[in-house]
């Protein structure tokens, strides 16, 4: 069967133009949860959709929906919990990605008509439905307006955290707005990606740009690329072996990395 | 004079322990306040107390006029702050262009007036390179570049040439002097270099969690408070340009 043909099916149009809405957004965004550190916050917030698809499921809702209204507010919940305990950050987020993907393994068993597990870990890019674009094109939508508006406040914030709050930056207010964005943005990608690859979609690309560029600027551009590079050879390779996309975009984009994590000595040693 | 800093009586208690106590100075228009004492002092606790990012339990504290809870962004832009030696992620791609940028805002965003900014401390040549790749000087010089081209009224600044080159550094106090001088700007500056004391400073205030004295340079090097405090006698080496 060839390309023209795959085209023919309205799942495949669907999955295709939500890899391109993925991949417009999520590496940009990625750099910035790269510099301020929040890759692992990222996660938890992916779990979150353990409970967010069971509730969905109760209550007879479409799971997107569901889950733009569950993310945001777990991570307001995970940033309430950091602000008030002197809990390491590392070890609030495992007792928040150990909970709520307890509770809703938990809440999912009681289902009378059991959820697929396997679609919500490893995504189910070929089921996305017209809806489901329409959430991407708003979130991505949303996702820009934020980065353009935030991007120096986050830049400021994660080259040094109390310099930019006594140079007037609202620090707090920044990161929990940044959060919030972010929530919405891996909720909205966990139909498509699932809840284990997510992560590696937002973090591979631009981790794997750091090691490659030498300007903020050129890690935006390098992780975009690096990101629409994945999303195709892992569509590829998803059309090709029965292999779930998700779970074949994050072994793309692992692959990708370890090669320039590997390489990244030499081109130190030859100032390529 | 105007009052830029007033701190009366602070009280500041960390992990249960005061940190500061009773502690009362002021820094006026014009004024370079050299803040001395010993490391743990708490030296760097009242410059955060001042910039509101620790909260104080006993006292008052007014900058600009205002307790530091309620400085506003467009306060904050006229006080210049400069950390003690920065600790930052090295591993993050960032020029100092786009830093700069960042930091300073639309105003300088062309490159020109970049170049403008870092020619204060010497530093032009520091634009395109890689933040990562700086040493610890030269970091610190962009930063003080960045806290002096906004044109503050204050500046509150923790070791601020520590690591820099002996002529850069006192170019750099040149230009707080010039700034004093004209533009009638207040400096609150934490220093252990006796000899930038002596030579820029015009009131120096000796804390170790307490006031422990107060005065113009030459009264307070030769203080004995100043030997007890170092644990050895205080001689001033003047730095030649």
């Amino acid at each position: 069967m060839s390309l023209l043909d795959w085209l023919g099916f309205e799942f495949v149009r669907n999955a295709l133009l939500a890899m391109a809405l993925l991949a417009a957004f999520y590496p940009l965004l990625g750099v910035y949860v790269v510099g301020q550190r929040v890759a692992y916050f990222g996660d938890a917030v992916a779990h979150s959709a353990f409970v967010g698809a069971a509730l969905a499921a109760i209550l007879g809702w479409q799971m997107g929906s569901v889950l733009l209204i569950t993310a945001p507010l777990f991570a307001l919940l995970i940033a309430w919990f950091q602000q008030r305990t002197n809990l390491p950050t590392d070890v609030l987020l495992v007792v928040a990605i150990t909970s709520v993907s307890a509770a809703g393994i938990a809440l999912v068993s009681l289902l009378e008509t059991p959820l697929s597990l396997s679609a919500l870990l490893f995504g189910d890019l070929l089921a996305i439905d017209r809806s489901d674009l329409w959430r991407l094109l708003g979130v991505d939508c949303i996702g820009v307006a934020m980065l353009l508006l935030l991007s120096r406040p986050l830049i400021r914030i994660g080259f040094h955290r109390e310099l930019a709050q006594a140079q007037g930056v609202p620090v707090r207010a920044v990161e929990t707005l940044f959060l919030v964005g972010l929530a919405l943005v891996v909720a909205v990608g966990i139909r498509a990606v699932g809840i284990l690859p997510i992560s590696a979609l937002l973090v591979l690309p631009a981790a794997t740009a750091r090691t490659l560029s030498h300007s903020f600027r050129g890690m935006l551009f390098a992780s975009a690329g690096i990101g629409w590079l994945c999303l195709i050879v892992g569509f590829g390779l998803a059309l090709w072996q029965p292999i779930p996309p998700g779970a074949a975009v994050a072994l793309v984009a692992t692959m990708l990395f370890i090669l320039t994590a590997g390489v990244a000595p030499l081109r130190k040693e030859h100032g390529w | 004079m105007v009052n830029l800093l007033e701190v009366f009586e602070l009280g500041v208690s960390l992990g249960g322990r005061w940190v500061l106590e009773g502690v009362s100075l002021s820094v006026s228009e014009g004024e370079f306040v050299a803040l001395l004492g010993p490391n743990g002092a708490g030296k760097t606790t009242l410059l955060r107390v001042a910039l509101g990012l620790i909260p104080y339990q006993r006292g008052e504290v007014r900058v600009l006029g205002k307790p530091p809870a309620k400085l506003t962004p467009a306060d904050r832009a006229r006080i210049g702050y400069v950390p003690q030696a920065l600790q930052f992620d090295r591993t993050m791609p960032l020029l100092v262009s786009e830093l700069l940028r960042a930091m300073l805002g639309e105003m300088f965003s062309r490159r020109t007036a970049l170049l403008h900014v870092l020619q204060a401390v010497d530093a032009e040549h520091l634009l395109d390179r890689e933040v990562r790749a700086l040493s610890g000087g030269e970091l610190q010089r962009v930063v003080v570049a960045a806290a002096l081209a906004l044109e503050p009224h204050l500046l509150l600044l923790d070791e601020p040439a520590t690591g820099i080159d002996v002529g850069v550094r006192l170019q750099f106090y040149d230009l707080i002097e010039e700034q004093r001088k004209q533009r009638g700007v207040g400096a609150l500056v934490v220093s252990h270099d006796l000899s930038i004391v002596s030579r820029y400073a015009t009131r120096v205030v000796c804390i170790h969690h307490r006031l422990l004295c107060t005065g113009t340079p030459q009264e307070v090097l030769q203080m004995p408070v100043m030997e007890e405090l170092y644990g050895h006698p205080i001689s001033v080496y003047h730095h030649e340009h």
